[in-house]
This record gives structure tokens, sequence and C-alpha cells, in this order.
């Protein structure tokens, strides 16, 4: 090849080498430092120590211990996973291709309830049945005389439930998506050439389906075995370690110091099994895309008329979502009292917001709400900002440069948010940052370059570059034409980015506890330890709280985004 | 006012690990208030040229110097950006701003661009452009809600409040509706005349380039194939490429009798015969080359020379004019007559050319 020239804009090369030194610090120097940590000796920092040792993985892969917490880990990813699937594929026929009353509100529903933080739900869950004072124990005993619990919430298959029920509104999402993307003409010449229903749907709409159910499979596999909240408030009492759990309680142990070595190995081991699954992801969505060609755009299906079955199906789907919600019922139930009342309709006259004033007077919680505020502000106007540079370098830089940015943002997918972040505490462990609010705000960045890196990237491909190239032309800089011209034209979606990295921030538990010090609680550390203390009424109505105003944020532009979505 | 030399561009395949070549070696220069025309069929490099000159693509070797100062240069090691190389650019989708009004787009060069201008020397200039492309009472409109046309019209005037010294047109007129854009046609080539303005236009389309240029540079897989006036082009192509390419022309192969340089006359044996015309580049000695006959070229003669017997096959009446599908033997040649002309299916006459108006070029090579 000729030699290229260099140079060009201005400002765009030193933007570029920014950002491409920014993503490489985010995102390799915490996987360089992890699987340096887990060939570390026990009992030395990595950044300390030059010694060399295997000892953390023949430990963990000969440890009958540590084999119990893998195969823990598969059985409750595997088995959460089929569940919520289950369910969610149901759900969502029922909303994509059957005229079921209140299938837009459901829809509504699912959307919302994603906005709910699971350590929330997962307190709910215990009040309703663990197995001494839980409400929904003591009224099978006063109901039916039945004696001892029959809820038991502390066992592996409570665990597997409550997981599912937290995952159905992501699975639903996916699924209907999927079930949309469907050409329902293919399954009406099923139809046409006399095909009973039950054929139909087993011969053609499954097949078609299959693809996409699996890649969403995946997608939910990946989130539940990198999951942390449920296993920790319900796993842990229940004696089910998984490997989430297991790495937070090696770095922040209750007793001794921290073995950073054994939780790089259980790290290493994390990252491994996700690798395989991302690449299975994205062998099945490159399959699903040549579905999609053959299949052409969607269209508008035809709804499947339910009959006689139309109340008794709705019935069963509002209880289930009654189901859903009764965790949350329990918590805003559970702050209306100063001390502990189990639910009935005497109790109700004493009801108060006490509680509410209490711990808005607390400074400790009015810390945390600040911090809060500032680490979700901080990381979503952060990940939109990057994310748009790294977004336009990998689409307008067509050189080895953009490449190289575009694969470096999308490593985040296919690290287990615990395991980067525990890469990052290795990495700032002994630098000023750590115990500040930033060092969330970096890890939240990293976490989320991924999705934001995409969400820009497409954003930005479907804008035609000659209007950014027409300001150039009229004089203005590259920066300039960025922002007079393809940021204002790009406002939605960078707007949509910001509020979902801004919820994702809020309910995240991972970061805040593998990173927690005295001086950087925020509300999802400051819940756990609330509850750990015990204060259950404090614990409830700051969760209330916590889950109203998240709700108040993201709902309306939920509903938005989902009107101007589906306009059916 | 512009000079372009040794022009080189070569993007990675996409996907795979090859190279393309946009760009091999174009060089042109254009002269101050010409009307300059990039021509070629799509993926020629016509929009990779115009965009190296705007410098919004970088070119991997050349030189492109705009007013003897040197705004790109492979050896010198210099890129001016865009910005500060004082151009006007119409944009193939026009590029008109959505979250702007039509004034606010065009204010634009003003507000950002290198002089500072008070908020009144500014009002004076936008209005006075866009009373240019008669769009002064569309000033206030959001500009999402104008027509194809009026879109054009308004980057006609962005392109031009901030008089500019060079002008650039990337297909402007290829979006509109077939007669918007003769009338635009008609009013872009008065309005840049009318303001002595250096242009560069590029387009796919042989009459419109026709039509609006001054001269004409025709390319073809990256490299200029040839350079000239409209009337040169088509009368004295130097390729069968150029030729096709201009209008429509039936081609017979044959040999020529002794070498030629271009311009010079010259023998072509021919399944039709032995024909004399002028070389429209060098041929060498008995080598491979092919004769153009125009379908206007073509009238009823003497069988002497230069002619051929043909049989009419059909007649499409055009109201214009009437296209005649003649047959020589085997051989489908075609005319086009005046549509006063009385031709009879079936008849025969004797086909003559003057051999001033036969073209003989070298045969065409296998296409790169
Ligand atoms: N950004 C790019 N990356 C790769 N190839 C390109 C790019 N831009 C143009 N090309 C290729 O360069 C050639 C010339 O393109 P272009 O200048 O746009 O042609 P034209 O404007 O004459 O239709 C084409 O083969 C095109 O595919
Ligand atoms: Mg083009």
């Amino acid at each position: 090849m000729t030699a290229a020239v260099k140079g060009g804009i201005p400002l765009q090369r030193p933007v570029t080498v920014l950002v491409f030194a920014i993503v490489l610090a985010l995102v390799v120097l915490p996987l360089l430092v992890l699987l340096r940590t887990s060939l570390l000796p026990a009992g030395q920092l990595p950044l300390e120590s030059t010694d060399v040792t295997f000892a953390n993985f023949v430990t963990l892969f000969t440890s009958k211990n540590s084999l119990t917490i893998l195969s823990n880990t598969i059985i409750y990813a595997g088995s959460s996973t089929v569940l919520a699937l289950v369910v969610a594929t149901v759900l969502a026929y029922l909303t994509e291709r059957t005229d079921m009353p209140g299938r837009f509100l459901l829809r509504t529903v699912m959307f919302t309830w994603m906005t709910i933080p699971a350590l929330i739900v997962g307190f709910g869950w215990i009040l309703l049945a663990n197995p001494g004072s839980g409400v929904l124990n003591l009224w099978a005993r006063q109901l039916f005389g039945i004696e001892g619990a029959l809820f038991q919430i502390y066992t592996f298959p409570a665990l597997v439930i409550t997981t599912t029920i937290a995952l159905v509104p992501t699975s639903f999402i996916m699924i209907s998506g999927v079930l949309r993307n469907m050409d329902p003409q293919l399954e009406l010449a099923g139809s046409v050439h006399g095909a009973r229903r039950s054929t139909v749907l087993r011969s053609i709409t499954m097949p078609l389906l299959l693809p996409g159910l699996l890649s969403s499979a995946i997608y939910m596999l990946m989130a539940v075995i990198q999951t942390f909240d449920l296993p920790l408030v319900i796993g842990m009492t229940a004696k089910v370690p998984v490997v989430s759990t297991r790495i937070y309680l090696l770095t922040a142990p209750d007793v001794g110091v921290p073995r950073y070595g054994a939780a790089g190995a259980f790290g290493v081991v994390l990252l491994a099994l996700a690798s395989i699954l991302v690449w299975a992801y994205l062998r099945l969505t490159r399959v699903q895309e040549r579905f999609r060609v053959v299949s052409g755009k969607a269209f508008r299906p035809k709804r499947v008329q339910l009959g006689a079955w139309k109340y008794p199906v709705a019935a069963a789907v509002w209880g289930y979502c009654l189901i859903m919600a009764l965790p949350l019922l329990m918590m805003i139930w559970a702050s209306l009292f100063p001390t502990y009342r189990p639910p009935s309709l005497e109790t109700l006259s004493e009801a108060s917001l006490d509680v509410y004033r209490t711990i808005l007077e607390n400074n400790a919680i009015l810390r945390a709400l600040w911090n809060t505020a500032l680490m979700v502000v901080a990381t979503a106007t952060l990940t939109v900002l990057l994310c748009f540079f790294t977004g336009w370098l990998s689409v307008y830089r067509n050189d080895g440069v953009g490449r190289v940015i575009d694969a470096l943002s999308f490593i985040p997918m296919t690290v287990p948010p615990i395991v980067m972040v525990l890469g990052i505490l290795l990495i700032y462990l002994k630098t000023p940052l750590y115990g500040t609010v930033w060092i969330m705000v970096v890890a939240h960045v990293t976490i989320f370059l991924a999705f934001g890196t995409r969400t820009m990237a497409t954003t930005l491909m479907q804008l035609n570059r000659e209007l950014a190239n027409a300001a150039m032309i009229s004089g203005a800089s590259w920066l300039t034409s960025l922002r007079t011209i393809v940021l204002p034209l790009i406002a939605p979606q960078a707007i949509n980015l910001w509020l979902w990295s801004f919820a994702h921030a809020a309910r995240d538990l991972t970061v805040p506890l593998m990173l927690m010090t005295l001086a950087n609680t925020v509300v999802a550390s400051t819940l756990l330890n609330l509850w750990q203390f015990p204060n259950l009424p404090g614990t409830a109505a700051l969760a209330v709280m916590f889950s109203g105003v998240l709700l108040l944020l993201i709902v309306p532009a939920q509903i938005y985004i989902s009107r101007r979505y589906d306009q059916d | 006012m512009l000079t372009v030399e040794g022009l080189r561009k070569v993007y990675a395949e996409k996907g795979g690990k090859g190279l393309a070549v946009a760009l091999n070696n174009v060089s042109f220069s254009v002269k101050e208030g010409e009307f300059f025309t990039l021509l070629g069929p799509s993926g020629c490099g016509k929009t990779t040229t115009l965009q190296s000159v705007a410098g919004l693509e970088t070119p991997d070797a050349g030189r492109i110097a705009m007013g003897g100062e040197d705004v790109f240069s492979s050896e010198r090691r210099i890129v001016v950006p865009p910005n500060l190389r004082n151009l006007g650019m119409v944009f193939q989708s026009y590029a008109i701003w959505p979250h702007m009004t039509v004034f606010e787009n065009v204010a634009y060069p003003l507000r950002h661009g290198r002089r500072k201008l008070t908020e009144t020397e500014i009002r004076k200039a936008v209005m006075q452009s866009l009373a240019m492309v008669k769009l002064d009472h569309l000033a206030e409109r959001p500009s999402p809600m104008l027509s194809g046309g009026q879109q054009q019209r308004v980057a006609l005037a962005r392109a031009l409040v901030h008089a500019p010294r060079l002008l650039l047109l990337d297909e402007p007129l290829s979006n509109l509706d077939a007669k918007l854009r003769d009338a635009m046609r008609e009013e872009i080539r008065n309005l840049v005349k009318a303001l002595n303005i250096t242009t560069i236009f590029v387009t796919h389309d042989q009459v419109e380039a026709m039509g609006m240029s001054d001269r004409v540079m025709l390319m073809r897989a990256g490299e200029a194939v040839q350079l000239g006036t409209p009337e040169d082009i088509y009368k004295r192509p130097n390729s069968v490429f150029t030729a096709t390419f201009m209008g429509r022309s039936t081609v017979v192969d044959g040999v020529v009798q002794g070498s030629a340089r271009a311009g010079d006359e010259v023998v072509i044996g021919t399944e039709l015969g032995l024909f004399r015309g002028i070389a429209g580049n060098a041929i060498a000695d008995g080598g491979k080359a092919a004769l153009i006959l125009r379908p206007n070229a073509i009238v009823a003669g003497e069988l002497d020379g230069n002619s051929f017997p043909a049989t009419v096959e059909s007649v499409t009446f055009l109201g214009d004019s009437q296209e005649v599908r003649l047959r020589s033997g085997d051989f489908p040649v075609l005319q086009v007559t005046s549509p006063y002309q009385r031709v009879e299916v079936g008849s025969s006459f004797n086909a003559w050319i003057d051999p001033a108006h036969c073209i003989i070029v070298p045969a065409e090579e296998p296409a790169p």
C-alpha cells in the first residue's frame, strides 16, 4: 500500500488517543490484574509481589467445597433460566399473539418491574416466607391450621423460584421481541395448508422461535451466573454458596484477611464460563439474523381468539402479577410500623410514616442518598459521553483503530460484573480513589461500556454522515460539528442510554458491596447494612422510597418509549 | 484555481482483507469561474475525489492545491481540515439539519465560520442568500417541513452564504423528479455563472453533464478516462467506454489499416465494409479497433465507401425524434432521425456516414 498521510481533522487524533487510553485502562487493566492475582500466593497483594503459583487453581479444582460451589452455580443458573423461559414464553405469546384482555397493561407492568432492585424483592420474599414469622406461613397456620412452616425461603428451591420471578420481566421483553420479529405469514401458510393449530405451533412456530429462544436463554444464563443479590440475602442462609457470593466472601470475609488469590482464581473460572456463553450467544444471534433476512420485515400478527378461555387465562396471568408484586407490598407494609407487625386489618389503624421521618433524619442515610445521587448522575453522564465517542469511533473509523476500540468496548459484555469489580478493587485498593464514590463510577462505566457503545454505534450508524460533514464544510470544527449537529440529533437515544445507566447504577448491589468502605456507602449497600443490623422497618422505608423514586424517574420514560415502539 | 495531482486512495474492502483502489493517479485542474463536472458510472470514484477536495477524505497520495496554496500534499505532509478550506458543498442527501429552521441552517456557516459577524450582518446575508434561491418567504419554517426541491434550494443557499472560493455539488439533482430536475439544472447553472463561482459538479448522468458543464472529466474504476468540453467528449471519444457512456451508438469491431495518432484519419475494415474516420486515440498498425456510429450521423447516401446496405426492421416514434432499427445482414444498427422523415418498415436503403463523423477508437480492453 502507498504511504498513508496521517492526520486530517484536528483534535480528532488527540481525542481518539484519549478515548483509546481510557478504554484500555478501564477494560484491559482490571483483567490483567485479575489474571495476575489468580496466580498470587496466599497473603500477598497483586501489585506488590512477583511470586507466581498455581496453588489457587489446584485448590479450586481439588477441594470438594469449591466443586460444590461450581455445581451449585450451574444447577442454580440452569434451573432458574429454564423456569423463567417457560413462564416468559407463555406470557409473551399471550401478549403478542392472542386477544387476552389487558395485554398492553401487562407489557407496561413487566417493563416497570425491571426497575425494582432485586435486593428489595429478596427482602420482601423473606418477610413473606421465612419459617418463623413469614406472613404466608402465619396465614397458613391461622386459616388451615397447618403446623410448622409450609413455605421455606431459606432453601435451594426457594432461591431458584425467587430468582425465576425476578428474571421473568427481562426474558419477557426479549421473547416478545423474538415473537414480533417472526413472520406470522409462515404460520398462516401452515394453517392454509390444512394443519391444525397445535400442529402449526409445534411444527412451524417452535422451530422458527428456537434460535431466538436459545439466545434469550443463554443471555439469561449469563445474567444468573453473575447475579449476586438474591444468592447473598437468601442463598447464604440457605447454605447454597455460588461463585459470585464466594468471590465476595473471599475478598470481604467476616473473619480473617481477604484471600485475593483464591478470589482471582474463581473470577478466572467464572470469566471462562461466561466467555463460552457469550460465544454461543453471538453465534446464535447470527443464526437469528439469517432467519430474519428470510422472513423479512415484521408483519402485523393475526391474533388468536381465546374464546371461552379469555377470562380464565387473564385471571391466571394477573394472579401471577400479584404474586410478583407481593414482596413489594410486604415491604410497604413493614415500613409503616416502627416495630414489625404481621399484616392484618386491625393493625392498619396504627400505621404511620414515623419510620420515614426517622430515616430522613439519619445522617448516615442522608449521606448514602447524596452519594447515590452523585454516583448515578456521574455514572450516567460519563457513560453517555464515553460511549458517544467509542460508538463514533467504531462506526466512523473503519481502520484498525476503530475496530480495536469496537472490540475492546465489547469485552465487558463477556466479563461478569463481579469479576470486573474484583479487578478494579485490586487495582485501586492502595490508591486514594478507593473508598470514594468515584471508584464506583469507574466500575459502573466499565460495566456499561459494552451496552452503551452498541447503543450509540447503532444510533450513529442510522444517522446520515453527510449531516456532520456539512457542518465541517460550513466551517465548524470537528468538536463543534459533534456538539451542534450530531449530539442534538441523537439526543433521544442519548437520554435513553442516560436513563438506562442511571437505573442500572442505582439498583446495582455488586459494585457498592465489593467496593464498600465506611465513607462511600450508597443506598443499595445501606439497605443491606440496615437489614443485617437488623433494622427491618428502616430497611423497608428506605427500600420503598428508593423504589418510588426509581419508578417515578424511569417508568414515564419507558412507557413513552414502548408506545413509540409499538403502535398497535 | 484548483489543481489536483496524482490522487490515490485505497480502501480496505469491507469484510475481507483485500484492498479496493478507489482512486488511481487522478489529476485535473479547474480554472477560476469554471463549471467542471466529474462524470462516470456509480462506484467510479467521483464522490471520493470530491470528498478529497473537500477534506472529508484523506487520500493516500497526491496533491491538492487551491488558489496556489496546498491544502493537501502527501509529499509535504500537509492536510488542511475541511473547516479551514473555505468551501461550500451540496450533498446528495442535501444534509439539511432537521433540528433547525431554514434560517438557522443557512446561518450556520456564518455563525461557526472563521469570520465573526454581528447578528444584523448574519440576518442580512442569510436573507440575501435565501432570496437568491427564492426561499426568503420560508426562512422561519422548520426544515423537516420542506419538499425535496425546497431542501435542495436551502442546501444551495447554505453552501453559498459564506462566499466560498469553491462550490462542490455531489449529485444534487439525483433525488428530484424529472421535471424539477430540468428546471433546477438551468437554475443552478445560471446561479453559479452569475456569481462567477468555481464549481465542481458530480453526476452519473451524461445529459446533466453535457447541459451544464464548461468541461467534463469522465471517470471509470478510479481513473480519469477523458477530459474535455462536452462537445469534445461527445464527438471525439477516445475509447469505446467514453463513446458508449456519452450517448447511444453502434459499435462495430474491426482492424485498422496503418497506425494512427489521435485526430488522424484512418481506415478500418469491419463486417459492414471499409470505413474512413477520425482516430479518437492512438492505434497501433493493424491493431484491433472499433468503429463508433452515432445514431444521428447515419443518413441515406450513395454506396461508395463509408456506407452499408440497410433494411428497416422497426420504427419507434418518440415525438422529438424517432428511433429506427436497421439491419445490415445480421448486424443491427441504430439510427435516430427527425420525426418528420418518412421511414417504411421493410424498406431498404444505403446508409452513409460522413468520415468526419466516424470515430475509430482502440478496441475495448476487458473490463478491469
Ligand atoms: N468508506 C469506504 N470504505 C470502503 N470502500 C469505499 C468507501 N467509500 C467508497 N468506497 C469504494 O470506493 C469506490 C468509489 O466510491 P465513490 O467515490 O463513492 O463512487 P461514486 O461516487 O463514483 O459512485 C467504490 O468502489 C466504493 O465501494
Ligand atoms: Mg457518489
